[in-house]
C-alpha cells in the first residue's frame, strides 16, 4: 500500500475555535468546520509526514479510536476537502528547497 | 460604477462601498435586524424570511430599532458596536442614527415556542459567514473579513433564538 501525502494549501485560510477549525478557501469563499479529529489531521499536514503516520502517531493516540475507523476517516476528509484545493494530496512528500538538487 | 438614478440603486452602493470600507477596519455589514435596549445593541441574524422584520415589528417601546434588514456593525477598541442603519427591510422604516456596544448575535428560527441555546464559536463563525454581505472576491480582503468574522465570535455571546411571533419573545432579550 503506497503512502499518502497531505499539505494544507497556500490559498486557505484557518482559525482554531475552540476544539475545532474553521477554514475558509478564498476564491470560492467556501467555508468548512472541522471537528477535533479532523484538526489534528489539519495541523499535522506538512507534505512531509504520511497520512498513515499521522493517524497512527497522534490521531490514534489523542482520541480513543482504532487505526482502521481514524485512517478511514481520514481518507475520507481528505477526499472531501480535495475537492475544494485546501489541500494538496500526493503520492509522494514534499521536499523541502534545501533537499532539491542543485542544476548544474 | 454607472448606476441608474433610483432610490434602490444608491442603497445597493452605499451597501458595497460600506463592506469594503468596513472590512479594512475589521467591521461587516450583516444580515440581521438590531434593536438597542439598556445600552446594548443586539443582533437578530437570517437570510430572507428567518424573522427579521416579524421581530422587528414585535419590538416593545424600551427597544431602539437599528435596522430590520442590515446590521452594521464596527470594531473598536473595546468590543463591538452596532450602528443604525438607512438600510430597510419590509418594515420600511430606516433605523434610528444610535449606537451601542453589541450585547449579543442571535440566530434566527421560527418555532412553536420562544427558546435560546447557546452556538459553540466554530458554528457561530460558520453561520456569520454565511450572513455577511460581501460582494469582492479578493483573497486579502475575503482573509480579512474570515479574520473579523473570528474574531467576533470570541468577543460576542452567540444564540440560537427560536421563537414564536408574538411579544414576549423580547422578555428573553435582556
Amino acid at each position: 500500500m503506497s503512502d499518502k501525502y497531505i499539505a494544507r494549501s497556500t490559498g486557505i485560510a484557518a482559525r482554531k475555535l475552540g476544539e475545532e477549525t474553521i477554514i475558509i478557501a478564498a476564491e470560492t469563499s467556501s467555508v468548512f468546520t472541522l471537528n477535533e479529529q479532523a484538526t489534528v489531521v489539519w495541523e499535522a499536514a506538512d507534505g512531509v509526514t504520511p497520512l498513515r503516520t499521522i493517524v497512527e502517531g497522534r490521531v490514534c493516540q489523542e482520541f480513543d479510536v482504532t487505526p482502521e475507523a481514524a485512517y478511514r476517516d481520514a481518507e475520507e476528509l481528505v477526499t472531501k476537502l480535495r475537492g475544494t484545493a485546501s489541500w494538496w494530496f500526493r503520492t509522494s512528500p514534499l521536499l523541502p528547497p534545501s533537499s532539491l538538487p542543485c542544476r548544474p | 460604477m454607472r448606476q441608474s438614478p433610483n432610490p434602490y440603486s444608491i442603497d445597493s452602493t452605499l451597501r458595497i462601498v460600506h463592506t469594503l470600507l468596513l472590512a479594512e477596519e475589521g467591521g461587516f455589514l450583516l444580515h440581521a435586524a438590531s434593536g438597542m435596549r439598556n445600552g446594548s445593541a443586539f443582533l437578530f441574524s437570517g437570510l430572507s424570511g428567518a424573522g427579521k422584520t416579524t421581530l422587528s415589528r414585535l419590538a416593545p417601546a424600551d427597544v431602539t430599532l437599528l435596522t430590520d434588514e442590515i446590521s452594521y456593525v464596527r470594531q473598536e477598541e473595546s468590543g463591538y458596536r452596532a450602528y443604525g442603519t438607512p438600510f430597510a427591510g419590509e418594515l420600511a422604516k430606516v433605523g434610528e442614527n444610535v449606537s451601542a456596544p453589541v450585547g449579543g448575535l442571535y440566530f434566527l428560527a421560527q418555532g412553536l415556542e420562544n427558546r435560546i441555546e447557546a452556538v459553540e464559536p466554530a458554528e457561530a463563525a460558520r453561520r456569520l459567514l454565511r450572513n455577511i454581505l460581501f460582494f469582492a472576491k479578493d483573497p486579502e480582503l475575503v482573509n480579512g473579513l474570515f479574520d473579523s468574522a473570528c474574531r467576533f465570535v470570541q468577543c460576542v455571546p452567540a444564540y440560537r433564538l427560536t421563537f414564536y411571533p408574538d411579544e414576549r419573545v423580547w422578555d428573553l432579550i435582556r
